[in-house]
């Protein structure tokens, strides 16, 4: 009998072997591998690039970056942390809104606090406790993320617009109601002149972040900020919760069924309320971050004089609105292999001169988790920059609280799962009351919250 | 006729089998080397199909094993409405492809330079990348900045129909874009099918007086039968498997009532975060998607994809 060769089976092995080693090694422990969000305009990217090039100057390390587009992020974040072939470092704009809770509840995610602990006491309260997320496994609160930028929703405004209707821009009124009535009153007439456009930008979809933020910033406007209090409890059968979503929700919905909204609001995502106000269809426009004029500056007539950025009218209440502000957190999935590497980067990020130069190369979108950096740096609070002193202000000196996922991730699933959007659409093209939408909406919030029962600290 | 007793043909027939078997026995005696070359030729492709076919599905099947994702799906009152979306696309979008398709195959066997121009120019959509253009389908039906309605404000000062803002008419926007792209390639399929039907038939019946639709019913439609049933099977399982036409014109949207389940799976892996959940809404397409293709075997195995 002929002896068996092993010549073919190594033959075999080396084609094998050569195909499935033909991936770049990275050198360990020098390269750190960076997946961040792609921003809304090149200088956004260009100024986290210029902060890694310092940074590898400095060490001598590697970064190995990728941005990818905010709407595909997510899911590129969720696939790897099943799979666990994670980067080293995640930063997504809508991460604390959909998954950065979650995944510190199912202990994926590292621990940070030696991170935010080098700059703790330059943060701002809101900041701090976005970012101090509950562990299911270890059983304890602590940092998970660490904060680098913040938003809040802001009101833009064309110019022109107001003053083709017959109005200046002073004419505004600044109580809730009449606010919100003025730009009905603008529709109008616009059409009147034969301009096909709306008076309200609302954003009333299930997708993406916009119409989720303009959602609860009415509730939190209508007194249900304590829908979820800091000790992460639920309190969706309170009276006063229950109504101020009642009101929140016909407020925004009753101007869709009634033509002031544009009818395809139902399907926007993130950027299409933006588009939509770049093409003058909308008068007015809530919107999250200064992205609106920021990404119009080379436009000097448009960002200087025609758009005009509002911190919008007082509350209900008559009182200044608490501002709902969105804390941007930086991340490091479990299983990543240069978890040091990825620290180190975060502790150079976060110095105040290093956040402060990135923020501002990024044309100020969004803005300080320092407060120090905004008193101290006059590009924040420059009186002739129509924008951005307005947004410092509202965000850095006025009321502001964090959203309810910081106190308890299941709020991140009511947001994943679009329930105030869906009540919206209950209520607008399904003939349901705000009053049933509502509690239907409230159930699901109930069951979601059942899933992540935190004890109080 | 039939082959007579001790005719070479029926020789051969029955030596066909101990021939077979003959090679069988063969392979199973390869000893030493010839075996080792064997396995080293087997090696690499069966490598890649457990790391590319089996690795992947079994992943996933393991992703979508618990019970509790199954239990979260269907108390999720989108995954009801997804059902009923994911079959009427299907009954509609793949019934009215094919059939328009069978009927243009018709038309594309006139004689003429201008029909096989035309054809040239029918067979474009099929021919472009598909996720451009479902992008454009979609900006094309925005409500407010879309060719269509802007055309309609500024030629008749008239806001146009919510195309994508309602759920029946999305759905049917969704529908309409679907067979745009596809039904080129179909009607090709099928004109090729018409093709071989041998002219002799047609005269032979234009003899005994039937033309036009009597020629189609009586000749062109039995003889085609069970190309087009094939078809109807193998785009029923392509169509269920279709992610891009409903995420790129419609996004599931307005408020996810258009969803089918391929679309579905996604947004639960994905956006709410739960590859489990996801996973099962895709695996819940299975009880339609294995008969189908056993059926879709049956057919092909018994040769029945013949004019």
């Amino acid at each position: 009998m002929k002896s068996l060769s092993w010549r073919p089976f190594v033959v075999a092995a080396c084609l094998v072997g050569t195909a499935l080693l033909s991936t770049p090694a990275n050198a360990a422990g020098q390269t750190v591998t960076v997946w961040w969000n792609q921003g809304f305009y090149p200088a956004e990217d260009q100024a986290m690039k210029d902060v890694i090039a310092a940074w590898e100057k400095q060490t001598g390390n590697k970064v190995d970056l990728t941005f990818y587009n905010g709407s595909d992020l997510p899911a590129k974040i969720v696939s790897a942390i099943t799979t666990g072939e994670v980067p080293d470092l995640c930063y997504v704009d809508n991460g604390d809104f959909l998954l950065l809770g979650q995944n510190a509840w199912n202990d994926k995610i590292v621990d940070v606090s030696d991170v935010v602990d080098t700059q703790k006491s330059q943060y701002s309260q809101t900041a701090v406790t976005a970012a101090r997320l509950y562990d299911n496994v270890t059983k304890k609160r602590s940092f998970f993320g660490v904060p680098l930028k913040q938003q809040a929703l802001h009101y833009f405004v064309w110019r022109p617009m107001i003053e083709a209707a017959g109005y200046k821009v002073e004419d505004i009124p600044k109580t809730w109601e009449a606010y919100f009535d003025f730009f009905e009153g603008v529709q109008k007439k616009l059409r009147a002149k034969g301009q096909r456009v709306y008076g309200l930008g609302y954003s009333l979809a299930t997708k993406d972040s916009d119409s989720t933020y303009l959602f609860n910033q009415f509730l939190v406007a209508y007194g249900g900020a304590g829908l979820v209090t800091p000790d992460g409890k639920l309190h969706a059968d309170d009276p006063k919760v229950r109504e101020a979503a009642i009101r929140a929700l016909t407020k925004l919905t009753t101007p869709f069924k009634e033509g002031f909204v544009p009818p395809g609001a139902i399907n926007w995502g993130d950027p299409d309320n933006n588009s939509a106000f770049y093409a003058k269809q909308i008068v007015m426009t809530p919107n999250a971050t200064l992205s609106i004029p920021v990404a119009q500056m080379e436009k000097t007539d448009q960002y200087m004089h025609e758009i005009v950025t509002q911190s919008g009218p007082l509350g209900p209440d008559g009182k200044p609105t608490t501002s709902l502000v969105s804390v941007k957190l930086a991340f490091i999935p479990k299983g990543a292999k240069n978890v040091d590497g990825a620290k180190d980067f975060l502790k150079y990020l976060i110095q105040p001169k290093v956040i402060d130069a990135y923020l501002v190369a990024a044309r100020g979108r969004w803005l300080p988790v320092m407060p120090s950096l905004a008193k101290e740096d006059p590009f924040w609070t420059d009186p002739k920059d129509p924008h951005r002193a307005v947004a410092t202000h509202q965000e850095l000196d006025g009321p502001t609280m964090p959203w309810f996922q910081a106190f308890n991730p299941a709020y991140a699933d009511v947001n994943a799962e679009q329930v105030w959007g869906k009540a919206e659409a209950n209520v607008m093209t399904g003939g349901m009351t705000p009053e049933k939408a509502v509690d239907q909406a409230l159930a699901q919030i109930k069951t979601d919250f059942a899933k992540y029962p935190v004890p109080a600290e | 006729m039939a082959a007579a007793p001790g005719t070479p043909a029926l020789a051969a027939a029955r030596e066909a089998p101990a021939r077979r078997g003959g090679r069988l026995r063969a392979a199973h005696g390869l000893k030493g080397s010839e075996l080792s070359w064997a396995l080293a030729f087997l090696l690499p492709y069966a490598a890649v199909f457990f790391a590319f076919v089996l690795y992947p599905v079994g992943y996933g099947l393991w992703l979508g094993s618990s019970p509790a994702s199954y239990r979260a799906l269907f108390a999720d009152p989108i995954y009801a409405e997804t059902v009923v979306n994911t079959l009427v696309y299907l009954a509609v979008g793949v019934n009215l492809k094919l059939f328009l398709a069978l009927l243009l195959s018709g038309f594309f066997m006139r004689p003429g330079w201008w029909v096989k121009a035309l054809l040239l120019i029918f067979v474009l959509p099929w021919a472009v990348p598909a996720i451009p253009t479902f992008i454009s389908f979609h900006w094309m039906l925005n409500g407010q900045w879309g060719l269509i309605n802007n055309a309609l404000w500024t030629f008749f000062r008239m806001d146009g129909p919510p195309w994508l803002d309602t759920p029946h008419l999305a759905m049917g926007s969704v529908i309409v874009a679907y067979i745009w792209k596809w039904m080129p390639f179909w009607t090709v399929i099928f004109l090729a099918g018409r093709m071989s039907i041998p002219r002799e038939l047609y005269e032979a019946a234009e003899v005994d007086g039937a033309t036009g639709l009597r020629s189609f019913l009586h000749v062109t439609f039995p003889l085609m039968a069970n190309l087009y049933t094939v078809c109807t099977l193998l785009s029923t399982i392509w169509t269920l498997g279709d992610f891009n036409t409903v995420h790129f014109v419609s996004g599931g949207g307005p408020a996810l009532q258009t969803h089918v389940l391929a679309t579905l799976g996604i947004r639960d892996a994905f956006e709410l975060g739960d590859p489990g959940m996801g996973m099962a809404a895709v695996i819940s397409a299975l009880p339609l998607l294995v008969p189908l293709v056993i059926i879709l075997m049956r057919r092909l195995s018994k040769g029945e994809v013949q004019l």
